[in-house]
């Protein structure tokens, strides 16, 4: 190619290419959206209906036996592991161990309606951290969410007179306005959402403060540092409904369970859990698939903060607690849901069992107080080492489920690797 | 013993064989010998063993068996320490250099001079490289940070990094791949100048031509093999590719002459900035793809084309100009709108976009469109119908993984990742087809089936725009050349009338007319 | 002028303006010395979430020092700053124990340093109660009443503040003012941390090993491309960090009051060390913006707002509120280790 036709092709882009060709039509805009975006390979993907041979299906579930075991398996290690540790620090009073071990358990069977009335806000609090997980966010600021959800639907209970479904809305609500600055933050302006949501808990804990203070007729009369006891508040269907008149079986368990499977759904089988777990593995990957990483980091965020205030609300509207002036600490349940969701590798149907777990090692702690030093942060220390562990245990699935781990996932992977080996030579 | 300074092999590899997780053999028994002073090139494709080997050397990898002498003498070599000790010093194709550190930081990072306390001084670390510098020609600015340094600075820092550390076995992994021709060409006076100074230089190339200008002696590896060591110029560089390859080496694919169409994508133009003030990565471009024809976007890397395609996807905001699609306007719009348009993508970064590594394979068949009606029904996914189809693109594209369809992608090799990508972008139904280094890590079989597909989606009526950094790739695919550096296409070719040495100058940015005169001369 | 501070409201305000001083310096200087903490830590490629739990667990051993040398130093057998300078010790031995806990878990097990360092968060408190309890008994959270008074600096000295009088003589107010910020306020932790300030700063930008430990943050497989030990320095950083946690909770409770908690101090000190962008001289503007806005909202000055009880709790939102703000516009400009949370991977190089 010399310098002239070089200018030339310079000055006239593609003019030898005029190679006349029938025109296309264009398809319009609303054609565009109707037609579908994948060219089928085959016509066998939809006339060809029948069922998967026997053998395939089998495969299928085996596999997925197999990495459900693995989660149970490590989960169950740091569980066990957590409770020896914790044991053995009752050493430090080595007179009473027996004794103490023999009431922690004693208490926790004697007790379990307690255990599900301790259940049913951990459980809300652990869904709304493993769903954000699920999007890649570390929720960590439950506690605030748990604590404004409860505080606005006290008042619409004691100010308004309001039913309690509708102060349990007005929970959820807040919950998930104060709860969602975190993540419209990560969303817009990348910052780290765990320090958000930490300040936010510090907010949230003075703004309560302040306003069990100042909203007229919050405070107990006769205590004048905690919210007044819902009993003595008049007006119909107040109280969150229960099934037994300590009020420790009432509905919040059921929610929990209905919220964990309705969860479980959309995370795994329809194309917005698919889309929000796709931005949770990879925000450029996502945005480079036409996933919207800022509108699911948001809206993730949206719906796992209303539940922390869904259990606030919960909590606060059954009537057997109140809301204690403190200016030093945030409400723990939000902290103790972490390893909740962490042991059940963030799974919503896991998380309803490891909640009942950590449920039941927490009212059993309360069996503790009184036998010598003995007190309930022994259960604090016990779910610090689970949740410890647990950082492990998501790593230990991932590890399994690339079976590098066990002997029984090796064995059918060498076969396809000898297959590959062989094709490679 | 005594054999020290009688041995004229500076490096000995005897024997070497690396094999990767009991499997994988990358070396396979080597034996090279290397002569003091010379400059030995080590010529392969990808995935041949150059890499490894080299690693082996600098003490990245352990070898499986074999062992290394130096000077006649077994060594091993366990770390970077070991090498440095040894006089080993090794340039990465990716520089191991620190961003926020200045030049003077990075070259004397893990051999501070510091006083008994442990403060650092850089006093004799100065002079010691003013005196370099002014011996090899490689004038730094030593205060400037990394990030701020280009392409061609930060591999003179890497290279006095090693005489720094006083090097006398220079190790250079694919050092042209990322320079402009000049910046080639001083290289290569950096390397005679080193071979005057008595260094010895082992470069891994795929560039036959840098062989032939700059080599006394090149190893050729093949599937992790010696095939064999040669003399300079007595090869010829077809001699080269075959040996390389195994087989005679078809440059040319066979495909039908193209029959373009309307105009696809036209990009009116288009200014892409990084920041407000910088510099324009992409400036004032104009380009028309056409229907049913394959247009190759050709530069060296980092000159704008990258950019260019992640506007034209939506990863990246364009500054002014327009960008239609069809006659429609998509500057603006979403990611999701210009997919839904038609606009495939195979990204250059496959790790970073292209693949969700911690889904399966069969999930990431369906990214960009989960919500399609094939694969969902009322927004619940239809699992095995993404199955069936996952496992029918997982036959056809010969994609290898433990567990089939369940497979998470994460664990796959880079080449099999790329299949996945590559064969999702091409059997979704869309206008036109980004195809950004297509064929990156695959081997010689994969690489001519996805050409092929490539040249059947174009005969399919469809629009493709190929950016590559590999002239025989462009030259195997393309019905038109575009050249662009620094943002701006600097010529237009027919791929049947144009060379390697022509396209080479534009994609230098030499001017139309400088490219003339340099021409006449040689 | 003199005639005008001596007026009884300028005497007011000096007193005022001196414990405003004063706490302004104990509040920000630990601040400071966490977030300088989370700064080598970050530098060197680990993030410290941990920072809160490390600083009780720092409190935690000081005051146990402190409630085990009460009685002998109040005999007068033991020398009281003594005393003090082994709690500091005893604080910075539990910081550094306790920071392993999460350069094992991020360094050699690879594992997620944002979970590990919520677990230390929350086994902190839960360990320093228990303890107590079962060392002093029963809901002895606390350990000692408050802090001693002989932990001051001033309590050394012979002059008390009542016996400078401020009326003699400009040398008398200058006298008075001192004594008022010196020796009301602060403790050996006070000088000591100003030390430890300049080191840390010292050695992360003028020494070898700070050199090596900040190129592990930025580009860890480069550092070990020149044979650096990438997970040693990261325990380096990790523990250095760790150890500061635990000086600097124990300072902060020294002036706060010790209960097994340091209300979220370590995460306000990550706060400002992203609004100092990872650097120490602005970290310690931004320590000083913090602790002021804190000591103002508990200082009473600010007016209660009419109408309303309490209000002091609105301004206890301050300082939480501007990092909220202060995180929106640092996010522009970051200058975060690009390498910091990412578990270095040999292979992967």
């Amino acid at each position: 190619m010399s310098l002239k036709n070089v200018n030339d092709a310079l000055n006239a882009p593609l003019a030898y290419l005029d190679g006349g060709v029938k025109r296309k039509r264009r398809l319009n805009r609303w054609e565009y959206r109707s037609r579908p975006e994948y060219r089928l390979l085959t016509s066998s993907l939809h006339v060809n209906e029948s069922p998967r041979s026997k053998e395939e299906r089998k495969e299928h579930n085996a596999f997925f036996a197999k990495s459900m075991l693995i989660t149970v398996l490590s989960s169950g290690v740091c569980i066990v592991l957590g409770l020896i540790l914790g044991f053995l620090l009752m050493l430090m009073d080595p007179a009473n161990i027996g004794l103490g071990i023999r009431s922690f358990f004693q208490y926790g069977f004697q007790n379990l309606e307690r255990v599900v009335y301790t259940a049913g806000p951990l459980l809300l609090c652990a869904l709304s951290i493993g769903f954000c997980y699920k999007c890649g966010l570390f929720n960590i600021g439950a506690p605030g969410q748990y604590m404004i959800g409860g505080m606005v639907a006290l008042i619409g209970a004691v100010n308004l007179q309001l039913p309690w479904y509708v102060t349990a809305l007005m929970g959820i609500v807040s919950g998930a306005v104060i709860g969602s600055i975190p993540g419209i933050l990560k969303a817009y302006f990348n910052v780290n959402e765990v320090i958000t949501s930490i300040m936010v808990n510090w907010i949230v804990l003075f703004l309560n403060n302040f306003m069990l203070f100042n909203v007229p007729g919050l405070l107990d009369p006769n205590n004048p540092n905690r919210s007044i006891n819902l009993n003595s508040v008049h007006g119909n269907d107040i109280c969150l409904p229960s099934f037994s008149t300590n009020r420790y079986l009432n509905v919040t368990i059921v929610f929990g369970v209905i919220l964990a499977i309705v969860l479980f759904v959309v995370l795994f089988k329809t194309t917005f859990g698919y889309r929000l777990r796709a931005v949770g593995f990879s925000r450029d990957a996502a945005d480079y698939a036409g996933i919207s990483s800022k509108r699911n980091i948001i809206l993730s965020f949206v719906i796992a903060v209303a539940l922390s205030g869904l259990a606030g609300a919960c909590y606060y509207l059954l009537g057997n607690s109140v809301y204690v002036y403190n200016r030093t600490s945030v409400a723990q349940t939000g902290f103790d849901a972490i390893p909740i969701a962490l042991l059940a590798n963030n799974n919503p149907l896991g998380i309803i069992f490891t909640t009942f777990i950590i449920s039941f090692i927490q009212v059993s702690g309360i069996g503790l107080q009184g036998i010598g030093t003995y007190n309930d942060t022994f259960t604090d220390i016990m779910v610090a080492i689970i949740l410890y562990g647990s950082a492990f245990a998501v790593l230990m699935n991932n590890i399994f489920l690339r079976g590098a781990g066990l002997p029984f996932l090796r064995r059918k992977k060498k076969g396809h690797d000898q297959k590959e080996a062989t094709k490679n030579d | 013993m005594e054999s020290k300074k009688e041995t004229p092999y500076v490096i000995e590899f005897d024997g070497i064989t690396k094999v990767f997780n009991n499997q994988l053999v990358a070396n396979d028994d080597i034996h090279i010998q290397i002569k003091r002073g010379e400059i030995h090139a080590l010529l392969g494709e990808n995935g041949a063993g150059k890499s490894t080997l080299m690693s082996i050397l600098f003490g990245l990898i352990e070898p499986t068996e074999g062992q290394i002498l130096l000077n006649g003498e077994t060594i091993k070599v366990r770390d970077p320490n070991d090498a440095t000790r040894y006089g080993i010093g090794m340039v990465h194709q990716h520089f191991m250099l620190v961003d926020v550190f200045t030049g003077l930081e990075n070259i004397v990072l893990g051999h501070e001079d510091c006083d008994k306390i442990g403060f650092l001084k850089y006093r004799q670390a100065r002079e010691k490289l003013d005196r370099l510098m002014k011996t090899y020609g490689l004038q730094v600015d030593l205060n400037r940070k990394a990030s701020q340094m280009t392409v061609g600075m930060q591999q003179k820092v890497e290279i006095l990094k090693m005489l720094y550390r006083d090097a006398e076995i220079l190790i250079f992994d694919e050092p042209t791949a990322v320079l402009t021709a000049e910046e080639i060409e001083d290289l290569m006076k950096v390397f005679k100048m080193l071979q005057k100074e008595g260094k010895t230089i082992l470069f891994i190339t795929h560039k036959l031509n840098e062989v032939q200008e700059v080599a006394d002696r090149c190893t050729i590896l093949r599937r992790g093999k010696v095939v064999g060591t040669y003399d300079r110029n007595t090869l010829t560089n077809e001699q080269m590719a075959e040996l390389m390859v195994g087989s005679k080496v078809d440059f040319v694919t066979a495909k039908s002459e193209s029959h373009p169409g309307d105009v696809v994508l036209s990009i009116q133009d288009l200014t892409i900035r990084n920041s407000l003030m910088g510099k324009p990565l992409v400036d004032h471009l104009s380009l028309d793809v056409h229907e049913g024809e394959i247009v190759a976007l050709l530069g060296i890397d980092g000159n704008g084309q990258n950019e260019l395609v992640e506007a034209i996807a939506g990863l990246r905001k364009a500054k002014s100009g327009s960008i239609k699609l069809n006659g429609t306007e998509i500057k603006k719009l979403s990611i999701k709108k210009r997919n839904r348009l038609g606009i495939n993508h195979i990204p250059s970064d496959r790790h970073r976009h292209g693949l969700i590594l911690d889904y399966n394979v069969m999930y990431n068949f369906i990214q960009e469109m989960p919500e399609n009606g094939t694969f969902s029904r009322a927004s619940f996914l239809k699992e095995r119908d993404i199955k069936d189809y996952a496992d029918e693109m997982i036959q056809k594209y010969d994609i290898r993984s433990t567990m089939g369809s369940y497979t998470i992608t994460r664990t796959m090799s880079g080449g099999n990742q790329q299949k996945v990508i590559v064969g999702r972008e091409i059997e979704r139904d869309g206008d036109l087809l980004l195809a950004v280094q297509p064929t990156r890590g695959l081997d010689v079989g994969a690489i001519s089936t996805i050409h092929k597909e490539i040249v059947k989606v174009r005969d399919a009526r469809k629009a493709v725009l190929l950016i590559s950094l590999e002239l025989d790739e462009v030259f195997d695919l393309a019905d038109v050349i575009y050249t662009i550096h620094e943002g701006r296409i600097t010529g237009v070719f027919d791929p049947k009338k144009t060379d390697y040495m022509e396209l080479g100058l534009y994609m230098s940015g030499a001017s139309v007319q400088e490219a003339f005169q340099r021409k006449e001369v040689k | 002028m003199i005639d005008f501070l001596i007026s009884s409201q300028g005497i007011v305000s000096l007193s005022q303006a001196a414990s405003i001083i004063g706490n302004l310096i104990v509040v920000a200087l630990p601040l400071i010395l966490v977030a300088y903490a989370g700064m080598t830590s970050e530098r060197s490629g680990v993030i410290n979430l941990g920072l809160e739990g490390m600083m009780v667990f720092g409190a935690f051993a000081g005051f146990f020092t402190l409630k085990m040398l009460d009685e002998p130093v109040q005999n007068g057998g033991f020398p009281a700053q003594l005393a003090v300078f082994l709690a500091i010790l005893a604080a910075a031995l539990f910081g550094f124990l306790s920071s392993l806990l999460l350069s094992f878990a991020a360094i050699r097990l690879k594992a997620n340093q944002t979970i590990v360092g919520t677990a230390i968060n929350i086994l902190a408190p839960a360990f320093a109660i228990l303890v107590a309890w079962a060392v002093f008994g029963q809901g002895m959270t606390a350990m000692t009443d408050g802090t001693p008074r002989w932990c001051y600096i001033g309590s050394e000295l012979a002059i008390s503040s009542s016996a400078i009088s401020p009326e003699t003589s400009t040398g008398g107010l200058v006298a008075y003012f001192f004594s008022n910020v010196f020796m009301q306020n602060f403790f050996l932790t006070t000088p000591l941390i100003i030390a430890l300030l300049v080191f840390v700063a010292v050695f992360l930008f003028r020494t070898r090993t700070g050199l090596r430990l900040r190129a592990c943050g930025e580009n860890p497989q480069a550092a070990d491309s020149v044979g650096i030990k990438v997970s040693r320095m990261r325990y380096l950083g990790t523990s250095i960090s760790g150890t500061l946690a635990g000086i600097g909770g124990f300072a902060l409770c020294l002036s706060i009051g010790y209960e097994a908690t340091v209300i979220g101090f370590g995460f306000l000190a990550l706060a400002v060390m992203i609004f100092g962008n990872w650097k120490p001289l602005p970290i310690v503007l931004g320590g000083f913006v913090y602790a002021f806005a804190r000591v103002i909202a508990s200082s009473g000055l600010i007016p209660q707002i009419p109408g309303v009880s309490r209000s002091e709790d609105l301004y206890y939102c301050l300082p939480y509120l501007l990092t909220l703000v202060v995180l929106i516009f640092a996010s522009r400009r970051s200058h975060a280790p690009k390498a910091e949370g990412i578990p270095y991977d040999k292979s992967a190089r």
